[in-house]
Formats: structure tokens, C-alpha cells, sequence
């Protein structure tokens, strides 16, 4: 079955960073409390539009608090956010509509068919009857996800649940990607297909803003990456500023990672029994 | 008892003791009316324990059968009436671990002390009673004991059998009809000549000889004989045998569930012959309101727990109150309000779902309402919206099951009932958005059969609805003192003009709240299955 291009899919309307414009993400010591327990300590970061910018970070470390901060599901305890130029707490109705979100968890509801839940998103976000029906149609093509187009969402497989999640983000053509482990779960054929489609949105000025574990793929996609730890952000900038920050010999990502988080250790060590016969 | 049995039970415990200091006041209310309702039973046992010494083993003879029979109706009964299945082990979850399948079933059987622990307190008191008996030997009365895992292994075979019926997609709507004539099965015998008709046979079976409860019965007032032992060996192996097999068709079916799950669903749903019904909402309404409305009626009626429900509202309460509108001791009251108390009784089935905890089929979904330029008002009116939708339907469904009891309804009544159904709903829908906010919980559309309701839940359910219904109440009680129609639709319109100022308060509150506290309702929402019950 031949695809449709991802071109024609979304590429009609092209969304333009203007010259000169806002950062994509501007936050300024941001804080998060969770009863005593700071999830995010005084972050600072700018995402400047137009960027594939990566977020990593520990388990643990406040990513996932940090775009649910930035998606207005949880309210920062202080500091401020704007988003394509927009202050969050005052805005974010607007901020709203130009943002697409893949989250680490489920927005999906169970008893819809792919097909009626895209048409539902497209409608949450303003898209006429007609054009979200058709655009419905083109990402479940798109996605392969219309060999049994009865089957409800409840019955998808976690790859085919992320690739609808990633289609709802796509379908209002948003100005900002936001996504928590939007590859996590997903086949190799299916990944390289998000990917591609997330390229080519930032090749139009669209802003990616993700976290993954998978620094192979943050590597090979983002020109720009912040690493997070307990909370604060300890290393950010470019692939070759942040070699350049790092210790001698860390090379690749995964050297600077293991480096700034400090997560090394030898496990047959700490588990004695685990290397026993 | 093993290693793994403590482990599942542990981790159980620690489960509700993490959940309990966020619970409040709600947990103490609810441990005050828990203890209200098994006080009352605790009672009873306590008199029938006091009472038995002074009756005649041969009045004994003829009582405790029939007893015993009573409390294994009200033990593999009660729960099915009331779709409630006590706790019980989520084994989806507990698959995966090197678990054996007898220490499985033991805890199983074990939970099944939580179906019915009232008949467990009456029994208690009962074996108290026989043993304090002058004319009974003290030892026999303790064969009373045996009817405790006769009724946890037949309580677990019907349980599975129930559950493993409710998963298929046609027989669901079947059973709830059986339900509904068990339910209304005692009201009908009491109030219609069908009692006196089957009292005999009742009273048959009761003491028939042969029957495990006439058996036991002998045996705990000190007739040992070898057949009655023989006949309690034959019986307990029996359902021992039917709950094994049971419980392994539904590890069975839990298996073939988790393959599925993993992305082999074999079944969709089928293109609805209803479908210009489903695009209803997109001709009346624009978007997002209409959007937001299809979606809620798609999944409403995909949902086996709704249409079970539902189907609960329209015939059960228009059969439960028949007798006791027009049977033989019937009220002058229920004949002359017949609808409007059986689309009460209707709305008070439908709360769980559509009024008291309108989040809860959307579990973690509900995100997309804080993350897509939506209005949470909006999504509140459009929930509102379905309710008032089924709520109508519903409503007809009665009148026309009315119509074919032969109950007296004109056109005038049904309307009124309808007006009145409508104002109630929009008291009810107003505390409904509040407590969709204040207490929401995720909820399994696909289960049909539930486990353990929330206690607050229950308590909110009970609380709110007979502070809502006030106001309809005063409607009745200006047509009683000024005798008069007239007086009662003017208390109704009133009613109707407070509704709708109530319906605006609590639902800009309902906003505000849920405004500030989106973590903690999300969170909620989150919830998964814990380790046993839900």
C-alpha cells in the first residue's frame, strides 16, 4: 500500500518561524513542590523555535514534571513559562492551540476507533467537520493504522496506541511539539516514520521539544539538548559545546550522560549474588 | 498459609494504607455508617443467639431449614441484585508471577468473605444460640460451621460463572434481565398472589429431605445420622469441584484476555444502525460542544457497564415498585405517583455513572481536557448534556414498561413525571459536577460486574441525593397539604427557576475547583487495579 506523502499530509500549510521571533520555550527558575519534595528545582531554559531540542535526564530527574508544567497539566509552585512568546499563566487557553502533545501516558480513549478519536481531537482543536475527517483519514493511512479500522483504541498494541497519540499531535499542524517518550514502545518502522515526519516539521520551522531514553535516537535527531538531574538542568547547548563540557574522552552522548549524572557503577559489585554460579 | 498468599495480602495492605490518609473525613463516615449497617446485623445475631435456648427443637425443626435456605438465597443473591462482587483478586495481574493456581484459589475463596458478611455475623449467631440450647447436644451446634465454605465455594462458582457471562457481548443484556426478575423475585411473592402460590413450595424445598440446608439443620440440632453426613460430604465436594472449575475457565479467560491485549483484539465494533443518532449532536451544536457530546454517547453506549446499568434503570425500578404500586398491599401513594417514583429510583441507578463521577470512564484520558483549547465548562455541559439525554430515554423506556404492566398512566402523569425526572436530574447534576471534581474516580467501562464500591462514593451517593431531593419533595408536600395540582407544578416551576441558578453555582465552582487542583484530579483519575478488589 502506497503511503501518503508526508508532504501532502502536512506540509500544505507550512508552519514559518517569523524572523526574529520568540523562543519556542523561555522558562526562567521554575520550581515544582510536591509536599516538601522539589521535582523541579530553579530551571532555566530557552528553546529557540525552529530547534529539535532533546530533554534528557535520569529517572526521576523531573522531565516528565517539567513538560507537564509546560502542557498546563501541572501548575509550577513558582517561576515563570512562556511559550512561543506567551506567558502560560496567563495564555495558556491560547498556548493551547499552537502546541501538539504526545505524552508519556494515555490521552487516548479506549472505547474510540483510531479514526473517531482523531476526528475528536481535530474538532477539540478547531478543525471543520469535513477537514478533520479527511486529515483523519490521511494519518490513520499515514500511520497504518487502517487495516481494521472497527478495532477500538481500547484493543491497540502500545506502538500502535503511540502512533495515534503522535497523529492527534500532528493534526491542528502545531507550532510546538511537546513529547515525553514518544518512541518508547514503538517498532523500528513505525519509529523511523515519526521521526521523519518530525524532521521534516522543524525543517519548517515547527519547534521538537522531547525526552528519551534512547540517546542513539536524541543524538542522531536533536542539534540541541539539555540534560536534567535532581531537578536542575546541568549541562545544555549543542552536541559539540556540551563534548566540550564534559570530561576528556566522553565522546558520545551516552559518555556525557553517564558523566554528568554520575550514575556509574559496577553491578556485579553491588550484587555479589547476581555474578555467583 | 505461604509466602506468596502473605506477600499479595501485604502488598494489599500497604496499597490501602498509603491510599488512607488521604481519604479524610470521607473514611470516617463511611466507618461510621459501615458500622451502623453491621451493627444492626450484629444485633439480630445477638437476639437470635438469645432467643433460640427458649424454642422447641421441634419448632427448631421446621425453622432452621428454612433459615439456612434463606441465608444462602441472601448470600449468592444479594450481590448479584446489587452488581456488587465483594473483593477479589485481580488476576490479570497476578498472572505473570510464579504464583501456584490452589494458593490463587484459596485466597479467592478466602474473599469471598466479603460478599456476605452479614450472614456470617447471623450465623455466628445462630451456632451461639444451638449450643446454648438446653435440648441440643453443645458440640452439634458447630456442624453450623460447615455452611461457611458451602456458601464461599458456591459464592465463588457463581461469581465466575456471572463474570465470564458478562464478558459476552450478548448474553450481558440477557443477564441483566435475569437479575432484575431475581431482584424483584421477594417483592413480587410478598405483595402478588404468585407468593402465596410458591409459599408451599418454598416451605418444600426447605425442609425437603435430602437438601444440604435440611441436612445441616439436623445435624446442628443433634440428629447425626451417617446419610445426612454423607449427603454435606457429597455437597461440599460438589461445589468444591464447581468453583475449581470455574475459577480455571476464568484464569483461562484472564490468560486469553492479556494475549489480546497485546494487540490481537479480534473483535472491533460493528458500523451502528444507530449512527445518525451518534451525529445527532453535530446537527444541534457546534464544535467543541458537539464533539464533545458524540464522543461521550459513542462511548456511553460501547460501555457494558453503562448499558447494564441503563438497563437496570428502565425495567428494574418500573418492576421493584409494580407490586407495591398495585399489588395487593399496595400504597395509595405509589399508585397515584407510580412514574415519578420509578424514574427517581431510575436516576439513583444511573448516578454512579452519569451524575456522582462523570470523569471516571475517561480515566487518564481526561488530560486532553487541560491540554486542547476546550473550556472545562464546556466539557462539563457536554457530559450534563449526554446524562440529560439517557436520563429522557430512560424515562420513556419506564413510561412504555409502564404502559405494558397495565399500570394507569395517562398522558398528563407521564409528562408530569418527565418535567418532574428532568428538575430532580438538574439538582442532581448540579452536586454531580461538584463531586465529578471533588472525589473522582476511574472507572472500567468495560467491566459490567463491579467489585467493591467506594465508600465515599457510596456516602456522597446517599447524602446528595436526598439533599437534592428536597426540593421536588416540597412539590409533593404542597400538592398533600393544599390538595391541589395546581400548587404542585407551581412548586415545580419553582424548582425548576432554583435548578437552574443551583445548576450554575455549582458548576462555575465545579470550574474553579477543578481549576486549582488539576494535579490531584488527574491524579486520581490515574488510579489503577490494585492487587485485589478495585
Amino acid at each position: 500500500m502506497e503511503r501518503p506523502s508526508v508532504d501532502r499530509q502536512l506540509g500544505a500549510e507550512a508552519v514559518a518561524a517569523p524572523a526574529g521571533s520568540a523562543p519556542a520555550i523561555e522558562i526562567s527558575d521554575l520550581r515544582k513542590d510536591y509536599n516538601g519534595f522539589l521535582a523541579v528545582d530553579g530551571l532555566n531554559l530557552t528553546v529557540p523555535q525552529g530547534c529539535f531540542f532533546g530533554f534528557l535526564g535520569p529517572n526521576g530527574a523531573g522531565k516528565t514534571t517539567t513538560i507537564r508544567m509546560l502542557t498546563g497539566l501541572a501548575i509550577p509552585t513558582s517561576g515563570t513559562i512562556r511559550i512561543l512568546g506567551l506567558p502560560i499563566a496567563e495564555q495558556g487557553f491560547e498556548i493551547r492551540r499552537r502546541i501538539g502533545i504526545v505524552p508519556d501516558d494515555s490521552l487516548l480513549f479506549d472505547h474510540l476507533t483510531g479514526f473517531e478519536y482523531l476526528q475528536f481531537v481535530g474538532r477539540m482543536y478547531e478543525l471543520t467537520r469535513s477537514i478533520a475527517k479527511e486529515r483523519s483519514q490521511e494519518l490513520i493511512d499515514l500511520f497504518e493504522l487502517g487495516s481494521e479500522p472497527r478495532k477500538l483504541v481500547g484493543e491497540y498494541s502500545k506502538g500502535m496506541r503511540k502512533r495515534l497519540a503522535m497523529g492527534a499531535a500532528l493534526i491542528h499542524r502545531p507550532q510546538l511539539f511537546l513529547m515525553d517518550e514518544p518512541f518508547e514502545g514503538v517498532d523500528a518502522v513505525g519509529a523511523r516514520l515519526m521521526k521523519d515526519i518530525l524532521l521534516e516539521q522543524v525543517r519548517r520551522g515547527a519547534t521538537v521539544f522531547l525526552t528519551s531514553h534512547v540517546l542513539e535516537v536524541v543524538e542522531r535527531l536533536c542539534d540541541r539538548l539539555a540534560i536534567i538531574n535532581r531537578g536542575k538542568i546541568v549541562l545544555q547547548g549543542t552536541l559539540p559545546e556540551l563534548r566540550a563540557q564534559a570530561e576528556e574522552g566522553a565522546r558520545s552522548l551516552e559518555d556525557i550522560f553517564v558523566h554528568v549524572v554520575g550514575a556509574e557503577r559496577s553491578t556485579p559489585e553491588t550484587l555479589s549474588w547476581l555474578g555467583s554460579p | 498459609m505461604s509466602g506468596q498468599i502473605r506477600a499479595i495480602l501485604w502488598a494489599q495492605f500497604r496499597t490501602i494504607r498509603n491510599y488512607l490518609p488521604r481519604s479524610g473525613w470521607g473514611t470516617i463516615l463511611t466507618a461510621l455508617l459501615s458500622t451502623i449497617w453491621y451493627s444492626i446485623f450484629t444485633a439480630a445475631a445477638v437476639s437470635i443467639a438469645l432467643e433460640i435456648p427458649g424454642v422447641p427443637v421441634s419448632t427448631l425443626r421446621v425453622v432452621l431449614p428454612l433459615a439456612l435456605l434463606a441465608v444462602l438465597l441472601f448470600w449468592q443473591i444479594f450481590p448479584v441484585m446489587t452488581l456488587s462482587s465483594g473483593w477479589s483478586l485481580e488476576l490479570s495481574k497476578l498472572l505473570v508471577y510464579p504464583i501456584r493456581e490452589n494458593a490463587l484459589f484459596g485466597v479467592e475463596v478466602l474473599l469471598r468473605l466479603t460478599t456476605a458478611p452479614e450472614m456470617i455475623i447471623v450465623l455466628l449467631g445462630a451456632l451461639v444460640g444451638l449450643a446454648m440450647h438446653p435440648g441440643i447436644p453443645f458440640s452439634s451446634a458447630f456442624w453450623l460451621l460447615l455452611y461457611l465454605p458451602f456458601n464461599l465455594l458456591l459464592s465463588l462458582a457463581v461469581r465466575e460463572w456471572l463474570l465470564r457471562m458478562f464478558r459476552r457481548k450478548r448474553l450481558r443484556e440477557l443477564f441483566v434481565a435475569v437479575i432484575v426478575i431475581l431482584a424483584v423475585l421477594p417483592n413480587l411473592l410478598v405483595n402478588t398472589s404468585l407468593g402465596t402460590k410458591l409459599k408451599p413450595v418454598f416451605f418444600s424445598i426447605g425442609t425437603g429431605q435430602g437438601a444440604p440446608w435440611h441436612e445441616l439443620s439436623e445435624l446442628a440440632l443433634g440428629r447425626f445420622s451417617f446419610q445426612a453426613l454423607a449427603i454435606w460430604i457429597v455437597s461440599l465436594v460438589f461445589v468444591y469441584a464447581l468453583a475449581r472449575r470455574q475459577f480455571a475457565k476464568m484464569l483461562d479467560t484472564d490468560r486469553a484476555a492479556e494475549f489480546e491485549s497485546a494487540g490481537r483484539g479480534k473483535h472491533g465494533t460493528r458500523r451502528s444502525r444507530f449512527e445518525w443518532l451518534l451525529n445527532l449532536p453535530s446537527r444541534l451544536f457546534d464544535d467543541p460542544l458537539a464533539a464533545l457530546l458524540e464522543k461521550e454517547i459513542r462511548i456511553l453506549s460501547r460501555s457494558p457497564r453503562f448499558r447494564v446499568i441503563f438497563g437496570m434503570a428502565c425495567i428494574f425500578s418500573a418492576l421493584v415498585f409494580f407490586p407495591l404500586a398495585f399489588g395487593r398491599n399496595h400504597s395509595r401513594f405509589m399508585a397515584g405517583n407510580y412514574l415519578p417514583v420509578i424514574n427517581t429510583y431510575g436516576l439513583l441507578i444511573l448516578g454512579e455513572l452519569l451524575l456522582w463521577n462523570v470523569f471516571g470512564f475517561d480515566r487518564k484520558a481526561a488530560q486532553i481536557y487541560f491540554v486542547a483549547p476546550v473550556r472545562f465548562e464546556t466539557v462539563l455541559r457536554a457530559k450534563n448534556l449526554a446524562a440529560l439525554a439517557a436520563i429522557v430515554l430512560m424515562t420513556l423506556f419506564t413510561t412504555l414498561f409502564g404502559y405494558a404492566l397495565h399500570a394507569p398512566i395517562t398522558p398528563t402523569s407521564a409528562i408530569t413525571s418527565i418535567f418532574l425526572t428532568l428538575i430532580l436530574a438538574l439538582f442532581l447534576l448540579a452536586c454531580g459536577n461538584l463531586t465529578s471534581v471533588i472525589l473522582p474516580r476511574a472507572i472500567d467501562p468495560s467491566q459490567a460486574f463491579r467489585n467493591q464500591k467506594s465508600g465515599k462514593a457510596t456516602l456522597w451517593l446517599m447524602l446528595c441525593f436526598i439533599a437534592m431531593a428536597i426540593p421536588v419533595g416540597l412539590a409533593f408536600l404542597a400538592r398533600w397539604a393544599f390538595g391541589s395540582e395546581w400548587a404542585f407544578l407551581l412548586v415545580l416551576c419553582c424548582d425548576l427557576v432554583l435548578g437552574l441558578i443551583v445548576y450554575k453555582i455549582a458548576t462555575e465552582a465545579a470550574v474553579a475547583r477543578v481549576e486549582r487542583g488539576r494535579e490531584q484530579f488527574l491524579d486520581a483519575l490515574s488510579k489503577g487495579k490494585e492487587l485485589v478488589g478495585q
